[in-house]
């Protein structure tokens, strides 16, 4: 064997010996590690789910336009290709009046009374509609001036835009305080994350200093001395990462089946659809945590 | 082989280590370099391992200059010197086997010749019987046997002893002494630095006397004297 390679599997012989023979603070390392990338991947998890929640909220707002019983459908149908026109209009649904019955049939199929006075009334009261939806709440406001005061204002019944304004204005205030909120709280996490380990492995190379001094009296290159530390690095990160996921995997299955979040959104289905991402930030993430921090810290010793 | 010429080494001002210093060595040569605490041994032996960069002048090992080494040189150029320290250094998370086995694997060396060689270092200092045992299992006399065999293991050209009897009792200071000696017999080079009157005495081979800085004495074969 080549020395280069021969020196390669004995830097990471090295390391794992490192680790055992020290298990005092290895297993020390693997514990703060182990909390760090359980608050990252739980934050990253909080963060992914704050998202689902709200698009889906997102869905759910529209603004309605009713049109006055005599318009015709062809009109109708001019004004949704305007809407569809613009740029902040996502999705413009056209409801008939025969659709916009059948719906109410369906919600209302329990409630008798009402049922009973439909058919007592024959013909179909309910107006046809527009139902759209919009990116913001900016939108939103924009195209209800639009529409109460353009060139198909006659047509126009009604706009619940106003009865709706104060809601989707609050939902679309939450939703962006949720998504900024995400943001700055994962970024100061994972900052502190990274220093937190950074000075643990730190202290634990402090206090090899002294060895490294002697690998360098003996003729050890740099990179000879710094490769076991950061193999050790990275070994403790991948246990650590390990046992985050195993933790989380442990969760999910305590968790019952029927557990729901916010209606459609199940915790479970977050944790097998993210599973490979979970992994991925965890293990990964937390073996480049390791070597990284041991290649910093091993520098200032090795200047000698 | 080994060169000073006119080497001066300065922390601050008026903290001067060495002044004007100018000797040479020749292969295979034993030399006592004696003084009193501060005289400027341990500095000249750190100029000669590359660890500080003389203020002025030069040291020259094997017709290259020491002083104008790149730090990706440095390692190359320890690995032709052996040395041992009045600390020991060894590594403790490594058995003694292991501690005299990482010189040679620093080099790059096959388990196969590491397995060969290491046991006849362990030999020729007496402590094979050890060789299982962590540094923290063994008397300062067997620490500094292991230190020794990782200096000679790699063979080097001239093993550097700073005080290595300095933390050792009487009879393990002579042991060691006539380690040297016969580490010296078989073709190495040897300076090692002493403030032990004893360990002069034994030896009678080359004294170099440094006192504040300066060669005060260099007697080719004498004895313990400060001045």
């Amino acid at each position: 064997m080549k020395p280069g390679i021969t020196n390669f599997f004995r830097v990471i012989k090295f390391g794992g010996q490192a680790l055992v023979r020290n298990i005092g603070i290895s297993i020390g390392n693997i514990f703060i590690m182990f909390i760090i990338l359980c608050l990252m991947g739980g934050v990253l998890l909080l963060n992914s789910m704050a998202k689902t929640l709200i698009t889906s909220l997102e869905k759910k707002v529209d603004v309605s336009v009713y049109f006055k019983p005599d318009t015709k459908e062809d009109d109708i149908l001019k004004l949704q290709e305007r809407l569809k026109k613009f740029p902040e209009v996502k999705e413009v649904e056209f409801v008939s009046k025969e659709m916009a019955l059948q719906r109410f049939k369906e919600t209302h199929k329990e409630n008798k009374l009402l049922m009973e006075s439909l058919k007592e009334v024959e013909s179909n009261p309910l107006p046809a509609s527009l139902n759209i939806r919009a990116d913001t709440t900016e939108s939103y406001a924009k195209l209800a001036n639009f529409l109460e005061k353009g060139e198909f204002k006659d047509l126009i019944e009604k706009v619940n835009w106003k009865e709706n304004k104060t809601i989707i204005e609050k939902l679309f205030s939450i939703a962006s305080a949720i998504k900024t909120g995400g943001i700055l709280g994962s970024a100061i996490l994972v900052f502190v994350a990274v220093v937190v380990t950074f000075n643990t492995i730190r202290l634990a190379i402090f206090s090899k200093r002294e060895e490294i001094e002697t690998m360098k009296l003996v003729g050890a290159t740099n990179r000879f001395v710094r490769g076991p530390f950061i193999v050790e690095g990275i070994l403790i990160g991948m246990i650590a990462g390990t046992l985050s996921f195993l933790l989380f995997l442990l969760i999910d299955s305590l968790l019952p089946q029927s557990l729901g979040f916010f209606g459609e959104l199940g915790v479970l289905n977050f944790f097998e659809n993210n599973i490979l991402y979970l992994i991925l930030i965890q293990v990964f993430g937390g073996a480049f945590l390791g070597a990284f921090s041991s290649f910093l810290a091993t520098q200032k010793y090795l200047k000698v | 082989m080994i060169y000073f010429d006119n080497v001066t080494k300065k922390f601050s001002e008026n903290c001067i280590a060495l002044q004007d210093v100018s000797f040479g060595i020749s292969e295979g040569e034993f030399i006592s370099l004696v003084g009193k605490s501060g005289a400027g041994k341990t500095t000249l032996l750190k100029l000669l391992l590359g660890y500080e960069k003389p203020t002025s002048g030069d040291i020259v090992f094997e017709g290259k200059s020491v002083s104008s080494m790149s730090p990706k040189e440095l390692p190359y150029h320890r690995r032709k010197i052996g040395f041992v320290h009045q600390d020991f250094k060894l590594l403790p998370q490594k058995t003694v086997f292991e501690n005299v086995a990482f010189a040679l694997e620093v080099f790059g060396k096959s388990e196969k010749e590491i397995k060969r060689i290491v046991p006849q270092a362990l030999d020729l200092v007496g402590i094979l019987d050890k060789k299982d045992n962590f540094p923290e299992e063994l008397s300062g006399g067997e620490q500094q046997r292991t230190a020794i065999a990782r200096a000679i293991v790699i063979q080097p050209k001239v093993l550097v002893a700073d005080e290595p009897t300095g933390n050792l009792d009487i009879y393990n200071t002579r042991e060691i002494v006539n380690l040297f000696l016969k580490i010296n017999k078989l073709g190495t080079g040897v300076i090692l630095a002493t403030h032990n009157r004893e360990v002069v005495n034994i030896i009678q081979k080359r004294v170099i006397v440094l006192d504040k800085g300066k060669i005060v004495r260099d007697q080719q074969k004498g004895g313990y004297c400060l001045f």
